[in-house]
């Protein structure tokens, strides 16, 4: 790729999507924990099924299958020292929650092992974009620092945060997770018209084909402000594929996503 | 919507990268000012983003979208339509520290500007 190209497509990136992209260049990592943690934000990222590529340098590299962040299949693995660590991993046709434990401890082993690791993807052909099974980020993160979990004085989750923030003012509100729904504002009918709004939202801003979609799953907030008289809006946002869509009535939008944000700078 | 409102509008507010001016129903981009030369792919995305969030309707809202914002933790894109012109609109680029009230504010008034100079 050409200097040119490169910047081009820098600015491609920086433009329609802000999420980390693999573009095959080092990054270094000072900690086992710090490189998997590196390698998750990446997991993180990806939504439809991509193929990709860690490589540790010194010939070590990895390849699973990832999408929806899951990792959902280890595909190859060049050592062949670990490969008889973790072969009962390794040799898997498909990964499930079951195998957290086993994949964070690979990972780990990885990274310990080296200082760098390069990303790259491709695409999967042949295949569905299933999005069951799999190891996802959330529970690989659990399996290498559960005691971040167990704190029982930990801060309330930056999504009940939020909407405590702003529950004066929400007339309807919805909290979507893996297809389901489940009302924690508003009567049912007001519910159920949000429901039928929000499914067609996510359905068609969800799609791979929208270029904010990953910013919108992954952490974002997005706001409707309506034109006229309209004294409402309508706020969704996303967390790590949790979703909550609220109508809003009171405030202006821009005071909403305030809201979000002092709770992701806080 | 002329240049030099364009250009005055976006200069006003450092945090914001670029702007680019669109007609969402003809998928034209009309004008555009930006910290760094963007290339069309950039600027075609954020004017079908605008097409996108401002054509968002359902019984649920019985208006028309007048803006709508997407922040997320490296940048805020905003898209706001013409409030006399309800086919064009503003596509803006920001870092994630923009202050969207005043923003739009300004921006409603940037894109009321008319100038015999366009």
């Amino acid at each position: 790729m050409s200097s040119i190209d490169r910047v081009r497509s820098a600015l491609m990136r920086v433009a329609v999507d802000r999420s980390p992209k693999a573009d095959g260049q080092p990054v270094l990592f000072d900690s086992a924990q710090t490189g998997v943690e590196m390698i998750l934000v990446h997991v993180d990222s990806i939504l439809m099924r991509r193929r990709m590529t860690l490589d540790f340098g010194s010939s070590t590299n990895i390849v699973c299958d990832v999408a929806g962040r899951r990792i959902m299949d280890i595909i190859s693995l060049s050592d062949e020292a670990l490969a008889a660590t973790h072969a009962s991993i390794i040799a898997k046709d498909g990964l499930g929650p079951d195998d957290a434990a086993g994949v964070a401890e690979l990972l780990l082993a990885l990274c310990a092992d080296g200082d760098r690791v390069a990303f790259t993807r491709g695409r999967v052909t042949g295949k569905t974009n299933a999005l069951r099974g799999g190891v996802s980020s959330k529970a690989l993160r659990d399996s290498i620092s559960p005691t971040e979990t167990a704190d029982p004085d930990a801060p309330v989750d930056r999504m009940e945060a939020w909407i405590e923030t702003i529950a004066p003012h929400i007339q309807t509100a919805l909290w979507v997770e893996e297809e389901e729904w489940q009302v924690i504002a508003g009567d049912d009918d007001s519910a159920a018209v949000l429901q039928t709004w929000a499914e067609d939202f996510l359905d068609r801003f969800l799609a791979p084909d929208f270029p904010l979609a990953e910013t919108l799953e992954t952490d974002g907030i997005l706001t409707f402000g309506l034109t006229g008289e309209a004294t409402g809006h309508l706020a969704v946002v996303g967390r790590l594929g949790q979703f909550v869509v609220a109508s809003v009535e009171g405030g202006s939008a821009a005071q909403t996503l305030m809201a979000w944000r002092a709770l992701s700078t806080a | 919507m002329t240049p030099r409102a364009l250009s005055e509008f976006r200069a006003r507010f450092p945090a914001c990268e670029l702007v680019v001016y669109v007609d969402i129903s003809a998928g034209t981009v009309l004008k555009t000012d930006g910290a760094l030369n963007y290339p069309q792919e950039i600027l075609d995305a954020l004017r079908d983003c605008a097409r996108d969030l401002l054509h968002v309707r359902s019984e649920f809202m019985d208006q028309a979208v007048e803006h709508a914002v997407l922040l997320g933790q490296n940048g805020a894109r905003i898209f706001l339509r013409a409030p006399d012109e309800p086919s064009e609109a503003l596509c803006c680029l920001c870092a994630p520290e923009i202050d969207v009230d005043p923003f739009l504010d300004a921006a409603r008034a940037a894109i009321s500007t008319t100038d015999a100079a366009t």
